[in-house]
């Protein structure tokens, strides 16, 4: 269990920025509360809807924008280049420097979802969608974020580049919420299959695979151009 | 069991159309410290970088305890401490959380004494971005020293310390040294060469150019006279000398004279006969050194 080691540090270098503390931790809390407060006081968006947007930002946030950021960081401080000559084997640094952000968007949607449930006329009709939805969402988030960083040269340039992903996520999920439902082509885009999943909670009639399958094809494809592209020292 | 801890044979390392190595050959037994040396860009980091298992070899063969370190990475790394060129260090995380991270990650368990074995111990508490340059090796240093590894690999180990630190660190490396482990030392520091190194390996362009102890490869080079000739002697030539002649002027009257030279000792009697009555000044006799190797040899 050497990795866990990897994992506290990542942690506590993750609540020791300022930065992240506010974009990966408190942003998403803040704005799912947002949406939540505004689908109860509007009378539109409430339920699955806001449970899929709530998970898509937090999805956005933490596991996406925070950990290109942290990537890039590392990559930039030498701390990647050096992982790669430790004990550890690949697959293993990969998790350990993803966990925190994946325990945290456990963390953040546990909370987010029991507010939606309490708040909501009615809370879900089955859990077991919401769970399968962080848990497909998670890895898509994470993938996207090591291919996104494999472009992003400095943690700076993070704000700029995780702009096209924060958009096929969250974009993704308001396109479902305005159609009439999902079709495959639409699922291409990240946030539609996990709004998808999350939606299916509120709805026991809704079927779970095709976006399930949609979520793991797209894990898939940024996994293997993460592999392709992803560089774990800096460029010179 | 082979003393042979670290060896390389005809290692080729190619970074695309440029060949950083190019047929490179050594070994380093236990208790023995081989000094890499060369230009920059003569390739020694991407040797170093070839023995941790960082980068694979476009040709030839590395062993490190036997194993090859591209493919038994995890296994090899709890034998052999590394200090990289660049440190690698996240700069949030303390001193202590660094160590104990890097060790562990090394597969070791912590070693709460390797800071203080480096002067490190009353820093423990303080983020690694406000350390100076010379701690963050010293801190690299204790990294690499940690678990008493069976190889060592250090990557200009004692850049930026001061000279209280880096004589500290030669006592540790020597301490290590002669408790058997096999040292590969890169260094442009001549000093160090000459403090620390069994034997040499000089590379230029990523070839060996000289290999040995440092008087095998200084063997037969020529030695250095200088001297200061009265001022009445500068217009009247010197002898016939077995080595080259070269003048100087000085701030004062006389002048600098300077003979580099396979045979000192007939040299500096025929200038001695040359320079009487009045005789030579200042004479200084230098044998041949490995700083002298290391300027004669162009990028």
């Amino acid at each position: 269990m050497t990795w866990l080691i990897l994992v506290r540090a990542e942690l506590l270098l993750l609540l020791r920025s300022p930065l992240a503390v506010v974009n990966a931790v408190l942003s998403p809390l803040l704005f799912g509360v947002g949406w939540l407060w505004l689908a109860e006081s509007t009378g539109r968006g409430a339920g699955g809807d806001a449970a899929a947007i709530q998970l898509l930002l937090l999805l956005g946030f933490a596991p996406f924008a925070g950990a290109t950021t942290a990537l890039a960081a590392r990559r930039s401080d030498l701390v990647l280049k050096r992982l790669r000559t430790c004990a550890l084997p690949g697959a293993a640094v990969v998790a350990g420097l993803m966990a925190p952000f994946a325990l945290l968007a456990v963390v953040q949607s546990a909370v987010l979802f029991g507010l939606t449930a309490a708040a909501g006329d009615a809370p879900p009709a089955r859990w077991w969608p919401l769970v399968v939805a962080v848990a497909a969402g998670v890895p898509l988030a994470g993938a996207l974020a090591f291919a996104t960083a494999a472009g992003t040269p400095a943690p700076e340039l993070a704000q700029l580049t995780t702009v096209p992903g924060f958009l096929a996520l969250f974009g993704g999920g308001m396109w479902l919420l305005d159609a009439a439902g999902p079709t495959w082509p639409m699922r291409l885009a990240p946030g539609v299959p996990v709004a998808e999943l999350a939606r299916a909670a509120w709805s026991p009639a809704a079927p779970v695979w095709p976006a399930l399958t949609a979520v793991a094809v797209l894990t898939a494809a940024a996994v293997g151009f993460a592999d392709l592209v992803f560089r774990w020292e800096p460029r010179r | 069991m082979t003393d042979n801890v670290l060896t390389a044979r005809d290692l080729r390392c190619r970074y695309g159309a440029f060949e950083a190595v190019r047929g490179a050959g050594f070994t380093v037994r236990r208790g023995e410290l081989l000094c890499l040396l060369g230009t920059n860009g003569a390739g020694k980091t991407t040797v170093l970088d070839v023995l941790r298992g960082h980068r694979r070899p476009t040709g030839g063969a590395v062993r490190v305890l036997g194993l090859d370190p591209a493919r038994h990475r995890r296994r090899l790394a709890p034998a052999v401490g590394v200090v990289p060129q660049d440190p690698g260090f996240a700069g949030a995380l303390t001193v202590a959380e660094t160590c104990e991270l890097w060790v562990r990650l090394r597969g070791l368990r912590p070693d709460a004494g390797a800071p203080a074995e480096v002067g490190l111990d009353h820093r423990l508490t303080v983020p690694v971005r406000q350390l100076s340059g010379g701690e963050r090796r010293r801190l690299d240093l204790a990294i690499a020293l940690a678990g008493h590894p069976a190889a060592l690999l250090l990557d200009e180990p004692t850049a930026g310390l001061d000279p209280q630190s880096r004589e500290r660190a030669w006592e540790l490396i020597r301490a290590r040294c002669a408790a058997g482990a096999a040292v590969l030392l890169t260094t442009h520091a001549l000093d160090e060469v000459e403090a620390l190194a069994d034997r040499i390996v000089l590379l230029r362009a990523g070839r060996v150019v000289a290999a040995g102890t440092p008087a095998e490869v200084t063997a037969g080079r020529p030695h250095r006279i200088v001297c200061a000739v009265p001022a009445r002697l500068r217009d009247r030539p010197p002898p016939a000398l077995a080595g080259a002649v070269a003048w100087r002027a000085t701030a004062g009257p006389g002048a600098e004279l300077t003979v580099t030279t396979p045979a000192p000792a007939a040299d500096l009697d025929a200038l001695r006969a040359w320079a009487a009555p009045a005789g030579l000044a200042r004479v200084a006799v230098t044998p041949p050194s490995v700083g002298d190797l290391l300027r004669e040899v162009p990028a």
